[in-house]
C-alpha cells in the first residue's frame, strides 16, 4: 500500500498510548491498531480531524506517501 | 427500519425451514433409491416404479384438441415423451440408467444443501445484519456448476441410450425415433444467471471489507 501511517511515531512524541487516544478521539483500540498497522483501506475525514486535533499534528505528520516499486 | 428488518429476518427463517425440510425429502429419496436398487439387484421379481426414465421422441402426428364446451380443433402433435422402467434386468442399458437417476438425485441433494448452507449462513449474520461470507461465494459458484453438470447428463443421456441401446419407439400402430433434446439447453442460461449473482455477491463482499477497514 503507498500509503503510509507515522501514527506510533507521532504517539512516541507526544508520549500518549493507543489506549489514551482511543479514548480522546472516541474510536475503539482495534480500529486504532488497523490504521496504526498499515491494514486500513481507507481514513474518514472526521477520523483524521479528531487525531490531528488531540496530536496537534498535521495530516501530513501521520500520513505519508511511497510509490510502489514496479 | 425495525419493522423491515423484523419482515426480512421472518423470510430468511421460512426459507431456511423449507430448505431444511428439503434435503430431508431428497437425502432420503436418495437412500430409499440405493436400497431399492441392491433389492432389485438380488431380487429381479422385485420392479418398483422406478428410475423410470423419460425419452423424448420424434414424432409429427395431427390430433384433435377438444374444448371444454365441446369445440374441437385440429392440432399437429410434435413433441412427446415416454416413461418407462429401466431396473438391471435390461442389462448394461438397465445399470446405466440406474446411474444415471442417481447422479441426478445426487446433484439435485447437493444443489439443495448448498443453498441450505447458504441460508444457514445468513440466518446465523442476522444479529450482525452482515450476509457477506466469502465461503458463499463459493457456494453459489458450486450451485452453477451442478446446475450445468445436470443439464449436460440431461442432454447426454438420450444421446447414449440412442446409440447404445434403443431403435425405435412401436405404439398404435407406428414406428418413433428417439429425438435428441436441447430443452435443458435452458438450464444452462439459469447457470449464468447465478454466476452473475455469485459476482454481485462478491463485490459486496469487497465494499463490506472496504467498509469495515474505513476508520
Amino acid at each position: 500500500m503507498p500509503i503510509l501511517t507515522n501514527l506510533d511515531n507521532m504517539l512516541a512524541k507526544r508520549h500518549m498510548s493507543l489506549t489514551e487516544l482511543s479514548e480522546k478521539v472516541e474510536i475503539t483500540i482495534a480500529n486504532l491498531s488497523i490504521l496504526k498497522s498499515g491494514k486500513a483501506r481507507a481514513i474518514r475525514f472526521s477520523t483524521l480531524e479528531a487525531i490531528c486535533r488531540e496530536l496537534n499534528c498535521k495530516p501530513g505528520d501521520i500520513l505519508d506517501y511511497t510509490p510502489e516499486q514496479e | 427500519m425495525e419493522s423491515q428488518k423484523l419482515k426480512n429476518k421472518k423470510i430468511i427463517e421460512f426459507i431456511f425451514w423449507i430448505l431444511s425440510i428439503l434435503v430431508g425429502i431428497v437425502g432420503l429419496g436418495l437412500i430409499v433409491s440405493v436400497v431399492f436398487f441392491f433389492m432389485t439387484l438380488f431380487n429381479p421379481n422385485f420392479e418398483p416404479f422406478y428410475p423410470v426414465t423419460e425419452i423424448p421422441l420424434k414424432i409429427f402426428e395431427n390430433g384433435l384438441l377438444e374444448l371444454n364446451n365441446g369445440d374441437k380443433y385440429n392440432i399437429l402433435i410434435d413433441d412427446a415423451y415416454i416413461s418407462f422402467n429401466i431396473n438391471n434386468t435390461y442389462g448394461l442399458p438397465g445399470i446405466l440408467n440406474f446411474i444415471f437417476f442417481e447422479l441426478v438425485l445426487v446433484i439435485a441433494f447437493y444443489i439443495v444443501f448448498t443453498l441450505w448452507k447458504i441460508f444457514r449462513s445468513i440466518r446465523n449474520s442476522l444479529k450482525y445484519e452482515n450476509p457477506f461470507h466469502p465461503q458463499n461465494i463459493w457456494r453459489i459458484r458450486k450451485i452453477a456448476i451442478a446446475i450445468l453438470f445436470s443439464a449436460f447428463l440431461n442432454i447426454i443421456y438420450p444421446i447414449i441410450l440412442k446409440f447404445l441401446w434403443f431403435n425405435d419407439v412401436v405404439f398404435l400402430g407406428k414406428s418413433f425415433e428417439i429425438k435428441l433434446n436441447f430443452d435443458y439447453g435452458l438450464d444452462i442460461f439459469w447457470a449464468l444467471i447465478i454466476l452473475v449473482v455469485a459476482e454481485i455477491y462478491r463485490i459486496g463482499l469487497e465494499i463490506k471489507k472496504d467498509q469495515e477497514l474505513t476508520i
